[in-house]
């Protein structure tokens, strides 16, 4: 609608004169710089006879049109006062119409009927908006934004017997081009307007952010009502057929604003003409008029591109550039020094002088968590400083290296029959952990556990038990993980490993093949050798060891005799670990044919059960691959490639009586009978029952 | 509300987050409000008056100076400024709690820091003066580090601004004492903003811009080496001693008020002369006195008189100090900044 048009400008034109009756060279400027197709044709021609034409079409038509009218004759008045009579007598007659053409605008039945629709928008929110206004009642409170041009400050009179030329418009162009920013000629460019939108949009953003701070003063109140307008609109923005009266009202009122922002700028430069052409002729942009929304979106993107702008004329005071980092300035110094260009490899990007404080060092909390996701707790490294001081942190990083954190998880259940072992380390690794209160004194659980007997029976079995049931630090210890080839190295990982099992305590340390550390000491062995067993005997109980320290060792072994007399007193509880007896042994099938399909019955069990007499764990294990072989080895090799797995016949007691002639057990009855002897002498003499 | 003018440990530790920066001092956008408009706190920050703090620590006189604002105006925003600035009586108690968590910048070297009762003291004016090749410098090139680093490690958790007006700032300084520390140059080398100054002038207008700059990020130290080096030749002769006093004057002025504003440490380097009369050359004592007079004297806190000792080794001495008392350490200069002197 060509109604837009006017709307639009009227505002920010009756603005911009008012701001222009004080100051001589502008309205010079704007004479030079207006649009000459409304005004210059008017004077022209007779421009009474055009006042009188625009004056009485008045009536019967609608306000806009009105408005429209009012505002043509109004710088026709003025214009052709200003030329035919004194400039005083045009400002005074330009007072009072623009007076009269602001009470035109802020009508609310008339042209401001786009009021109607920011209420509708707002609801009922609040009632200042009744207040609102076009803000130009008061130009001190518009003033206070604009800076007095220096002229003005000198001489008014000066001011105002300058001829403006066309060589005032180049020099004020070429400090325009100076301060690095696009040229403008006369006849702005299309590409110049989003420029002008930025610079519209900058003010808006300034604005909202200002707004808020802005209490009072009328012209800060109907800002805020542009303001508060605009932030309602702007999620709405999408949704264009509802909103195009209120999206035209905000153009108007960014029109408006765009012009105190011009103004703004300008005072700062003194150079205010140049931005009024180019917002003038923004506004004769066939695209601006008809491209509503195109433009709009401009206004909405630069209103978020300029924030850096604004801020930066905020901040940039005198030379920016006199403080550089440090890095820069090495940069330049090295160009000095060598008249070449340096590699610059910069990852990351270059941080700006003023950018926020990074601590070169890192903070301690980010230490610490990046300690956690190595496994270890807070609390625990705040104790592991003072205690694993003194040692090699290489070896404390093997050590812990050697720390399970559970895999496989094997429950109680798992392990068939060897209930008194079972009973006995639960008493002493899982009970003092639930009730550590109860566990003091006299009741204090042991420091050593030794499981012994016949290979394959389950004492490795109970060790990965412990690791998974207890919820202690569970150190799995062998031969490799303690010896070194350097002389005086393997005390040291010894020491080092009770340090680190203090300090993550409670924790367990688990030494499958204990005699392979921990041999009877002898004359013939190596000192070095020697030196590690004392070192170990040493930590295992002597006298820098604490009462309190919760840690357990665990030795297996099935060679208990060849262990050494001071090792077996610090392995209190020495427990027979016996094979599995009748009623393990069929558990163990059951356990084992649980995943496999089997026509067995419980008296099919029984009976191989009864047949294994004298086999161990590993044994029996082996027996029950054996026999789950059988059905396989009964399909013949050509039927092999085809057959499905459905068609395989399940496993029979005839498949294990076969394999039972396979597989023999391990343990022969005079290598038990030691076993026993040994129990009897030193272990808890439990032995003797397995005995059959 | 506790505006102190010392870094406190507890502002360092709060919940402070350092991507987040909370200025130490209230920016001057808050006393906006009640006839208080933005343009007229554009026009302060165009005066260099970054802070509320920097506008009640002004005398009026001066606020009247800048241009567009009015008398009326002025008492306006001084009202404002006292309002949200605490400038009363405080019992010593208080101030001692704050003292107690004042914190101190290690120098490198711990005979040094012991003598200093801790290292370079935030929230003050240092002075150290010396003859050339006495480790002035030296001493500022390792502070401009060691303000980076950790409170616990006895820096401050701050940038470091350093003003130089006489070109001896060499950023390869800086990463050989970072190297020191095992910590990334590059980010060292990013947290000191540095700028030469060419007159005194330029040096007084690269203040306004240091404590607009420590609005924006967290800075510990402020160091002007050389703060009286251009004045030795932007002014000469007795004509234009009172003129040029009145200036360092002005300077030293802006200084304490960045300091108290922000609770940055600020080292400043002297310059010395020759005493060629009076009694100390007659019987060649020490001949050496620092330059700027009563005016520099009494405006820096704690002052430094290096002396070169045998080979790496410089002395330090107390020459003048609220609390210290007067006596000398010895450092020396390492490769990797100022250190220990080795026995």
């Amino acid at each position: 609608m060509p109604n837009t048009r006017y709307r639009l400008a009227g505002p920010a034109l009756c603005s911009g004169y008012r701001f222009y009756i004080a100051r001589q060279p502008a309205m010079a400027m704007l004479n030079e710089s207006c649009d000459l197709k409304t005004v210059d044709s008017l004077i022209e021609d007779n421009f009474l006879s055009a006042l009188h034409t625009l004056k009485f079409t008045t009536s019967a038509k609608d306000a806009f049109e009105t408005v429209t009218a009012e505002r043509r004759c109004l710088a026709a008045k003025y214009l052709g006062a200003k030329t035919f009579d004194s400039d005083d007598m045009a400002n005074l007659l330009l007072k009072n119409s623009l007076e009269a053409y602001h009470r035109l605008i802020d009508d609310k039945a008339g042209i401001n009927n786009y009021w109607s629709q920011i209420e509708t928008l707002r609801g009922n929110k609040s009632e200042k908006n009744v207040n609102w206004k076009s803000g130009l009642e008061d130009p001190k409170a518009a003033l206070q934004f604009v800076k007095p041009l220096v002229c003005r400050e000198d001489n008014l009179l000066d001011c105002k017997s300058n001829e403006f030329t066309d060589r005032h418009v180049k020099d004020i162009l070429d400090i325009w081009n100076t301060k690095d920013l696009v040229s403008r000629n006369r006849k702005v460019p299309a590409q110049v307007l989003p420029k002008s939108c930025r610079k519209i949009g900058s003010f808006i953003a300034s604005k909202q952010q200002s707004f808020k701070y802005e209490k009072s003063g009328s012209y800060t109140d109907s800002k805020n009502q542009i303001g508060s307008c605009k932030v309602e609109d702007y999620p709405k923005q999408d949704t264009n057929d509802v909103l195009s009266l209120p999206n035209s009202s905000n153009r108007d009122n960014q029109h408006q604003s765009s012009y105190f922002s011009n103004k703004l700028n300008f005072s700062a430069l003194n150079q205010n003409t140049n931005l009024t052409k180019k917002n003038y002729n923004a506004y004769n942009e066939p695209e601006f008029q008809h491209d509503n929304h195109s433009a709009y979106s401009r206004h909405e993107t630069a209103t978020n591109s300029s924030q850096d702008e604004v801020d930066e004329t905020c901040y940039k005071k005198g030379n920016p550039q006199s403080f550089r980092t440090a890095k820069e300035e090495l940069h330049i110094q090295q160009l000095k020094k060598n008249k070449v260009l340096p590699q610059k490899k910069t990852l990351g990007g270059k941080r700006p002088v003023n950018s926020q404080f990074i601590c070169p060092i890192k903070r301690k909390e980010e230490e610490n968590e990046a300690n956690k996701s190595n496994g270890g707790s807070q609390e625990m490294n705040d104790c592991e400083d003072e205690r694993l001081k003194n040692i090699d942190p290489k070896m404390v990083e093997l050590i812990k290296n050697d720390i399970m954190d559970s895999g496989a998880t094997v429950s109680w259940d798992d392990i068939a029959g060897l209930e008194f072992a079972k009973n006995t380390i639960k008493e002493i690794v899982v009970f003092p952990l639930l009730r550590p209160d109860i566990f003091t004194g006299l009741r204090r659980p042991p420091k050593g556990i030794l499981l012994f007997g016949p290979p394959g029976t389950g004492k490795t079995l109970i060790g990965k038990c412990i690791a998974s049931q207890s919820k202690s630090t569970f150190f799995s210890i062998s031969a490799s993980s303690l010896t070194s080839k350097w002389i005086g190295e393997g005390e040291k990982m010894v020491r080092a490993l009770f340090a680190v099992a203090r300090v993550y305590q409670p924790s367990v340390v688990f030494i499958d093949e204990i005699d392979s550390l921990l041999t009877q000491r002898s004359e013939t062995e190596h000192e070095s050798s020697r030196r590690m067993k004392t070192e170990f005997l040493v930590q295992l109980d002597g006298a820098a060891t604490a009462e309190e320290d919760r840690i357990l060792v665990i030795g297996a072994t099935n060679r208990p005799q060849e262990l050494d007399e001071a090792a077996r007193r610090r392995l209190v509880k020495r427990l027979y670990v016996p094979l599995p007896e009748f009623g393990a042994r069929s558990q163990i099938i059951k356990n084992l044919l649980h995943s496999e399909r089997h026509n067995l019955t419980l008296d099919d069990i029984s009976e191989i059960a009864r047949l294994s007499e004298g086999y161990s764990g590993a044994d029996m294990t082996n027996l029950c691959k054996e026999a789950s072989m059988g059905p396989i080895r009964s399909i013949p090799f050509h039927q092999l490639e085809n057959i499905r797995e459905d068609d395989v016949r399940g496993v029979t007691a005839d498949d294990f009586k076969n394999a039972l002639s396979y597989v023999k057990s391990s343990v022969s009855q005079s290598d038990l009978t030691t076993y026993v002897k040994w129990d009897q002498t030193y272990g808890t003499g439990t032995a003797q029952k397995y005995k059959s | 509300m506790s505006v102190t003018a010392t870094a406190t440990t507890a502002s360092i530790q709060g919940d402070e987050d350092l991507e987040e920066f909370n200025p130490q001092a209230k920016l001057i956008k808050a006393i906006e409000g009640n006839g208080i408009t933005a343009g007229d706190v554009k026009k302060l920050q165009e005066a260099g008056y970054y802070t509320v703090e920097s506008v009640a620590y002004t005398p009026k006189k001066q606020l009247t100076t800048i241009k567009g604002l009015s008398e009326a105006k002025v008492e306006k925003i001084l009202d404002a400024a006292y309002k949200m600035v605490v400038m009363g009586f405080k019992t010593a108690t208080e101030i001692h709690q704050y003292r107690a968590n004042t914190v101190y910048l290690t120098t490198g070297s711990a005979e040094l820091d012991r003598l200093l009762g801790g290292g370079i003291e935030t929230g003050s004016i240092t002075e150290i003066f010396g003859e050339f090749r006495t480790g002035k410098t030296q001493i500022c090139h390792t502070l401009a580090v060691n303000c980076q680093l950790p409170v616990d490690m006895g820096g401050g958790e701050g940038k470091c601004l350093y003003i130089d007006t006489e070109g001896t700032f060499r950023p390869e300084r800086i990463i050989a004492v970072a190297e020191r520390y095992k910590i990334s140059s590059e980010s060292v080398l990013d947290n000191v903003a540095c700028a030469r100054a060419f007159n005194t002038d330029h040096q007084t207008q690269l203040l306004i811009q240091a404590s607009a700059m420590m609005t924006e990020s967290r800075y510990a130290l402020l160091i002007v080496d050389s703060a009286t080096g251009l004045y030795r030749t932007d002014y000469s002769g007795r004509g234009e001693l009172s003129a040029r006093q009145m200036h360092l004057a002005r300077f030293l002025r802006m200084l304490l008020r960045i300091a108290d504003e922000h609770g940055v440490a600020v080292v400043i380097t002297n310059q010395v002369v020759a005493q060629v009369d009076g009694a100390a050359s007659m019987f060649g004592g020490d001949q050496k006195k620092p330059i700027g007079g009563n005016i520099i004297a009494h405006a820096s806190t704690t002052r430094l008189y290096l002396r070169k000792g045998r080979g790496e080794t410089r002395v330090c001495k107390i020459y003048d100090s609220p609390c210290l008392p007067e006596s000398e350490a010895m450092f020396s200069i390492n490769s990797d900044g100022i250190g220990d002197a080795k026995e």
